[in-house]
């Protein structure tokens, strides 16, 4: 019996490269997106995250690779755009209209209807400031509209750009939820951001970019090591770090800053806290894997290292 | 999708308050005319002269005559330069753009706004200049003297009545339109180069006066049947009122128009379908 | 403070172009007058003179100076008064550099000043350069005005000038038109001081200069009334220099004029800007 052929990849790019004013912005980029995946794109700021995701927007051309959006090439005007919703470069609207009209030109564009638009005015939470004209909103209230439109439709791929800049707590977390809304209704996010406790903790997948290259990617799980890295603070740090070489399974320990940090394939940290017992020393904290920010730092660090000096960003 | 650019650009004070502005320079002239009673005859350009009391429908050209200079080239420049560029300050271009839409539609129903508010500047202006004119001064024929071939002999003129003087008016107000538009075509240029209304305003308005002030300069003659706005070209539509009606510059000016609106547009075009937008 | 104002705005590309803007102007003209009929009979002004530049390269600068007095040069003027301090301020140096042991007169005079000589220069630039090509091209003879219309075949010589006393009335001339760009001048370094967009100081003079030439009566029917008090609308009177029997008044109305712009518009300037809160 014949099976369906797979669906293509919700974002496909290969070797994009984008010389932007003289500056290498995007460099031989490969990135992959799947349905239902939510990714993080990380990286310092100059990295070329901004104008990867306008490159998939058809915003702006590549010098050269492949780029695909739902299988077909993003363009400028691709009909795969339909499906697609974001927020880049913050939120962006007509100053003299209100919220609602502004959605409501949002909604015509996009062919859709009334319903639409009142979940888009309650999806907005914005109360009676609906009505007002959008010059006079705030920081949060803009981005709060710019969600909305985002949202409008129920894109089944959703792309943020830096979307938490410059919110307050609540606010980033009111988008967090949506973003976690989004993937539970089968939605493909991708976000970009260089707060990377918000990428581990929202996304399954992360990538890191530096200077218009990968330095890494993968599931969350992998990036911080979960399954096989483990961090023990104790006060006789040098001593656990001698029980636990000498324990099978241990590739490596290393002490660092009074911890002891444990790598090894399939560890059992139960089984390591009993072992450091038994030897009398008592373990005050512990954690697997690292923080998503220790191995970022570890790729970039290790990138630069390996580069020499780093060349001019090409700026944010 | 030119629905919506519409009610993005109703909205806009800026639009309302262009336009009552231009419909209010009529009535100013009215008042100025019908104040001071001059029973001396107004010269139209190169072609004729009327007499401005004689009949409210001398109005409209007067006023067309008085806002060729400065103020219509300002209000086209206005519409032109703000479509793109006012879009691109306030960051909703790029969600105008990354949408299944092809880039030239955007564009065009925005061109075609834009137009559109320019053409209802030049009624406006008509419709205030009739109605103020009649109710001040009478729906009467208008004789205008032709002084080309008026001699110490003989004075030559022609009298049109009512009717034929607001068809000719017409006629007229639709080409100063044209002649206008080579400027509205350079500050819609403008526009999808910016991200400041404002350069692309300043950059339209300038284009008719830097071509202004070459036409005037003597010894640059050559240049001047090249030029996109000249005195002579903004004028050409006196023609119309002398009989039979004068229609070489006409025709002159038509065709340079052409070409400048088109080259202007078509790179427009170009570049906003090829640029990257970043802003 | 002076000189490194100098240094700041002496290198700009904006200032550069437009003295090279300036220069080339007078060439082009001379070539173009030269390619296209040096013989025949141009008008020049309202007054009217009627010339034949290929009888004398002094023409030239009375012909360049003419055509750019009512608008390339208040354009020129505006610039460099309109970048004075609204250039500053849009750099965001504005606040550094007041935030210093100067008092604040002593910073506008600064600016003022070194705007005041670019423009001086460029108001200069165009009958030098003038004068230079057009003797290049035509020669140093004595400067002929004929009567007639424009379009008749013959004319009569009315007055025969000597190449310097040309020259003179050109030095009075280019001295009378420079006082003439000081209202516009005025009103740009004005608005200068209330904007951190020089674009706008800049827009604002030349606005100035077209609501001027509006207000000619030759446009509108029943303005002539407001046309002696307009700042640049009289700036032609020096061409009566060359009409014989020579005529002069209303160049000192106009004179006062200027001074009475540019009383109340620096006056304005001086003590806004002594007075305001530095915000950018």
């Amino acid at each position: 019996m014949p099976t369906a052929p797979e669906p293509p990849p919700v974002v496909l790019i290969e070797g994009l490269t984008k010389r932007l004013r003289g500056v290498l912005a995007v460099d031989g980029l490969d990135l992959t997106v799947e349905r239902g995946q939510v990714v993080g794109l990380a990286g310092p700021n100059g990295a070329g995250k901004s104008v990867t995701l306008k490159i998939l927007l058809g915003l702006v051309r590549p010098t050269s690779g492949r780029v695909e959006l739902f299988g077909e090439p993003a363009r400028p005007g691709a009909p795969a755009l339909a499906r697609v919703g974001a927020l880049v470069d913050g939120p962006g609207f007509v100053p003299h209209l209100s919220g609602r009209v502004n959605l409501r030109l949002a909604c015509r564009l996009a062919h859709l209807g009334d319903a639409e638009l009142e979940r888009a005015v309650a999806n907005a939470r914005l109360g009676p400031a609906i009505d007002r004209q959008y010059r006079t909103y705030s920081h949060g209230m803009r981005y709060r509209l710019g969600l909305a439109q985002a949202l409008l439709g129920q894109p089944e791929l959703l792309i943020l750009d830096e979307p938490t800049t410059g919110l307050d707590p609540a606010h980033i977390r009111e988008i967090r939820h949506a973003i976690a809304d989004a993937a539970a209704a089968g939605a493909t996010v991708l976000f970009s951001s260089h707060v990377l406790r918000e990428v581990e903790q929202v996304c399954t997948h992360a990538v890191v970019m530096q200077q218009g290259r990968l330095v890494g990617a993968g599931r969350v799980e992998d990036l911080v090591h979960m399954t096989d890295t483990v961090r023990l603070e104790t006060d006789r740090p040098d001593d656990a770090a001698e029980v636990l070489r000498a324990t099978d399974g241990i590739t490596s320990v290393l002490v660092d800053d009074g911890a002891v940090e444990a790598q090894g394939p399939a560890l059992r940290p139960g089984d390591l806290l009993l072992k450091l017992d038994a030897a009398g020393l008592a373990v005050q904290g512990f954690r697997r894997g690292r923080s998503l920010e220790e191995a970022y730092l570890e790729l970039v660090g290790e990138t630069a290292a390996e580069s020499g000096p780093p060349e001019a960003s090409p700026g944010p | 999708m030119i629905g919506v650019e519409l009610v993005k650009q109703l909205h806009r004070p800026r639009g309302w308050v262009t336009l009552g502005l231009v419909a209010a320079v009529p009535i100013v002239l009215v008042l100025v005319v019908g104040l001071s009673r001059p029973t001396v005859a107004e010269r139209l350009g190169d072609y004729g002269s009327v007499v401005t009391n004689s009949s409210g429908l001398t109005l409209p050209l007067i006023a067309l005559s008085a806002m060729l200079l400065f103020l219509l080239p300002l209000a086209v420049a206005v519409f032109a330069g703000e479509t793109v560029a006012g879009e691109a300050s306030w960051g909703s271009l790029r969600y105008l753009l990354a949408r299944p839409v092809p880039r030239s539609r955007v564009l065009a129903s925005k061109a075609v706004v834009a137009a559109g508010f320019s053409v209802a500047t030049v009624v406006v202006v008509v419709v205030s200049g009739v109605v103020g004119g009649v109710l001040a001064f009478g729906w009467h024929p208008v004789t205008v003297v032709d002084l080309q071939h008026t001699t110490v002999f003989h004075v030559a003129a022609a009298t049109f009545s009512a009717p034929a003087m607001v068809l000719r008016t017409l006629a007229a107000a639709a080409f100063i339109l044209a002649t206008l538009a080579s400027t509205f075509a350079f500050a819609f240029f403008l526009s999808t180069l910016t991200t400041r209304p404002f350069s692309a305003v300043a950059g339209g308005v300038g284009l008719s006066l830097v071509s202004r002030a070459l036409d005037n300069v003597p010894g640059l003659h050559a240049l001047s049947p090249w030029l996109p706005v000249t005195d002579s070209g903004t004028t050409a539509w006196t023609g119309f009122f002398t009989s039979p009606p004068q229609t070489t510059d006409v025709v002159h000016t038509l065709v340079v128009q052409a070409v400048y609106s088109a080259g202007f547009l078509i790179a427009a075009f170009v570049w906003f379908t090829r640029s990257d937008i970043v802003a | 403070m002076i000189w490194v104002e100098f240094k700041k705005q002496w290198r700009r590309p904006r200032t550069v172009i437009t003295f090279a803007a300036l220069a080339v102007f007078s060439v082009v003209l001379t070539v173009a007058i030269s390619a296209t009929g040096s013989g025949t009979v141009e008008r020049v002004g309202d007054v009217p003179l009627l010339i034949v530049p290929g009888t004398s390269g002094l023409s030239v600068p009375v012909i360049a100076l003419s055509s750019t007095m009512k608008f390339f040069l208040p354009l020129a003027v505006a610039i460099f008064a309109g970048e004075s301090v609204a250039g500053e301020a849009g750099w965001g140096s504005l606040r550094y550099a007041l935030a210093r042991p100067v008092s604040r007169a002593a910073y506008l005079a600064t600016k003022l000043f070194v705007a005041l000589v670019l423009s001086l220069v460029a108001i200069v630039l165009i009958p030098v350069a003038a004068v230079v090509a057009g003797t290049v091209a035509f020669g140093w003879h004595h400067l002929v005005i004929v009567n007639g219309a424009a379009s008749t075949a013959t004319h009569q010589v009315v007055a025969n000038f000597s190449p310097g006393l040309v020259l003179g009335y050109l030095g009075v001339a280019t001295a009378y038109v420079a006082a003439g760009m000081m209202s516009i001048f005025a009103f740009s370094f004005l608005l200068s001081t209330l904007t951190t967009r020089p674009f706008v100081a800049v827009a604002g003079g030349v606005s100035l200069t077209i609501v001027s030439r509006v207000f000619n009566s030759d446009y509108l029917p029943g303005v002539a009334v407001l046309n002696p008090y307009m700042p640049n609308n009289d700036v032609d009177l020096w061409q009566n220099f060359f009409v014989r029997p020579a005529v002069t008044s209303g160049m000192a109305h106009f004179l006062v004029l200027q001074v009475v712009y540019v009383v109340v518009f620096l006056g304005a300037a001086w003590i806004w800007f002594v007075r305001k809160d530095i915000l950018t």
